[in-house]
């Protein structure tokens, strides 16, 4: 094979594996804000905590995957005490404010227990090995983080399409107070989802903390990508969130290859054209008034 | 003109004289403290005017204030051409922004519109960080010089403050004659019921735009003192921590006033300024305020939600009574 051709299959790879972390990342964000309207502005300092909780658990000797789900975990359970907090305020703007104050605290909190210096977690050899395939060889973590996201787009397609949960989810997003009047506890289901995308995005902190590193700024970048993704995917929807970070995920690979310190104009210029033509991104439903 | 007009006239005189003699029994340290609180407030009273006025929220107030802040930095240290100029190309490079900004925003409502304003105004962060040639990055243009105004200095914390205090009377005077305009008037209608004012003829777009690009131009407007008081001009201006000053700043003292948002940028100069002082961790002491304000103070000290309204309306009637007005 020629080397530009290789060259090119590289940024592909680059830009495939990067957006399995991206839909990874932003998953958990766009399942709560479809349901519950809510903007989580919290979201990067989930994903924060989620690698640094991770992090700490292996660095007390236990192995990564007891890590990961430690990560998990934590965000997890962080999220359901949060969810007692926003489901005390209504209205979404009020609440998406109150994620913005919760982001705040919980950002400056990770920052004075963990410190400013970077940390990176150590995936097990097994994953790590380098894979040759079709012409080269590449890191094998990055194929895993790629793994890992499809498995989680089936799941969560299948949860949302399969289930009773789902259909309580599906329905929920169209019309809420109908659900709750066939006495359907839909309370029950925010906190549900609202754990089940904070699971989401502890696991994607813990996985992105053994891609790229942790540190102080990396809870807004997450945010920042996040809305990215969904804005351009279409909010709410798991199927956009999964294109979204294919475009942005290409966009950013080749972006950086070939206009180096101009690549944030060529991604801010996606989302533009994007919403120039579908304001309410590729997967999105027109907002209702 | 009624009596609660009038006794606002006489409270914000009083308040106007007292900042002018700040300087004369304070410190420069307070003098300092409280130049920050009225930019903070001119932001916040920006941010005020689509959040209260137009049911906009939006997170990309500081980008604007960074615009001006990279045009005054840039152009006086890479072009060296005199702040004269910059001046007024800052105020115009901040509502270029504004009106780009506004174009993409203005399609979406709502909970979409503060998200799409906070991913611009994110987008226009990593443009300063990663524009290196031009932006010069993480680090920004440092030792940006104050300028000479009619031939005063504004290097000494004084006379920057006199500055700062002139321009935010200017502005408040300039945005309180804008919401009671026809425009503004308008847009409050849009704010309460976007469908009859369409069906009125009125064009909802078009003032929504208008909004947003004037908000701009005075986030602009205090990004030219924010640069002049710091002297730097650094992307981190732009990033969410300092959107979510503003935003703080104008729910502590009410979204439904351009006054809250002066009060409110006093207050959070001065408490930062008094958590940093016990603690390093004034983001945690600021969030958890704001996590407060939101659950059990969601309008703000001059909204309403403390008996201080009352208070101030027996305050105003003694005033009243005592400078002879009648009702």
């Amino acid at each position: 094979m020629s080397s530009e051709l290789v060259s090119f299959l590289i940024k592909v790879a680059n830009g495939l594996t990067y957006a399995g972390l991206l839909f990874v990342i932003s998953s958990g964000f766009t399942l709560v804000f479809g349901l519950m309207r809510v903007v989580n502005m919290a979201h990067g300092a989930f994903y924060l905590l989620g690698g640094y909780v991770a992090w700490s658990v292996q660095e007390e000797g236990a192995p990564w995957a007891v890590a990961i789900a430690g990560g998990t975990i934590a965000v997890g359970v962080t999220s359901l005490l949060v969810q007692q907090l926003v489901g005390r305020v209504k209205g979404d703007l009020p609440q998406t404010l109150l994620t913005l104050g919760i982001g705040t605290v919980v950002g400056d909190l990770i920052l004075w227990y963990w410190g400013g210096q970077p940390k990176t977690l150590d995936p097990p050899d097994v994953i790590r090995t380098p894979v040759h395939l079709i012409g080269f060889t590449y890191p094998g973590f990055r194929y895993f983080v790629l793994v890992a996201a499809v498995v989680i787009g089936i799941g969560l397609w299948l949860l949302l399409q399969r289930t009773q949960l789902g259909r309580i989810i599906r329905a929920g997003v169209d019309n809420r107070a109908m659900v709750s009047a066939l006495g359907i506890n839909i309370d029950r289901a925010f906190t549900m989802v609202f754990v089940l995308g904070g699971m989401l995005t502890g696991f994607a902190g813990a996985v992105g903390g053994s891609f790229l590193s942790l540190g102080p700024g990396k809870d807004l970048e997450t945010l920042t990508v996040a809305l990215v993704v969904v804005i351009i995917g279409g909010l709410g929807s798991v199927v956009g969130s999964a294109v979204g970070a294919v475009i942005v995920g290409l966009v950013d690979s080749f972006g950086r290859s070939y206009f180096s310190e101009l690549a944030i104009f060529l991604l801010s210029g996606t989302l533009l054209a994007v919403l120039a033509f579908r304001p309410q991104g590729l997967f999105g439903r027109k907002e209702q008034e | 003109m009624n009596t609660n007009h009038t006794t606002m006239r006489v409270g914000i005189i009083a308040l106007f004289v007292i900042a002018l003699a700040l300087p004369l029994w304070s410190g420069t340290f307070t003098v300092q403290l409280t130049t920050r609180g009225l930019y903070l407030g001119i932001l916040a009273m920006s941010f005020i005017l689509l959040s209260g006025y137009a049911d906009m929220i939006s997170l990309a107030q500081m980008s604007f204030a960074l615009m001006a802040g990279y045009v005054i930095g840039i152009g006086a240290q890479d072009y060296g051409i005199s702040h004269t100029v910059l001046v007024p190309l800052a105020i115009l490079g901040a509502m270029l922004l504004a009106m780009l900004f506004g174009l993409v925003a203005i399609r979406a409502h709502k909970i979409y519109f503060l998200m799409m304003t906070l991913a611009l105004s994110q987008l226009f962060f990593g443009v300063g960080m990663q524009w290196v040639s031009v932006t010069h990055g993480y680090p920004g243009i440092p030792g940006i010089e104050r300028p000479e105004i009619f031939g005063f200095s504004l290097v000494n914390a004084e006379p920057l403050y006199y500055t700062t205090l002139v321009v935010t009377l200017l502005c408040y005077l300039a945005l309180r004659r804008l919401v009671r305009s026809p425009f503004g008037l308008v847009l409050q209608g849009i704010r309460d019921n976007p469908k009859r004012m369409a069906s009125l003829g009125y064009n909802v777009q078009l003032h929504r735009y208008l909004a947003i690009v004037i908000s701009g131009t005075f986030a602009g407007i205090a990004g030219i003192l924010v640069t002049y008081f710091t002297g730097v001009a650094a992307p981190s201006r732009a990033n969410l921590p300092s959107s979510v000053l503003v935003v703080i700043a104008a729910l502590i003292g009410g979204t439904s006033k351009l006054e809250g948002g002066l009060l409110g940028g006093l207050i959070i100069a001065f408490l930062t300024s008094i958590a940093s002082q016990y603690t390093t961790r004034h983001w945690t002491v600021t969030g958890t305020v704001f996590i407060l304000i939101v659950l059990f103070m969601p309008n703000g000290l001059l909204g309403g939600d403390l008996p201080v309204g009352k208070w101030t309306q027996s305050l105003r009637r003694r005033v009243a009574l005592l400078l002879g007005i009648n009702r």
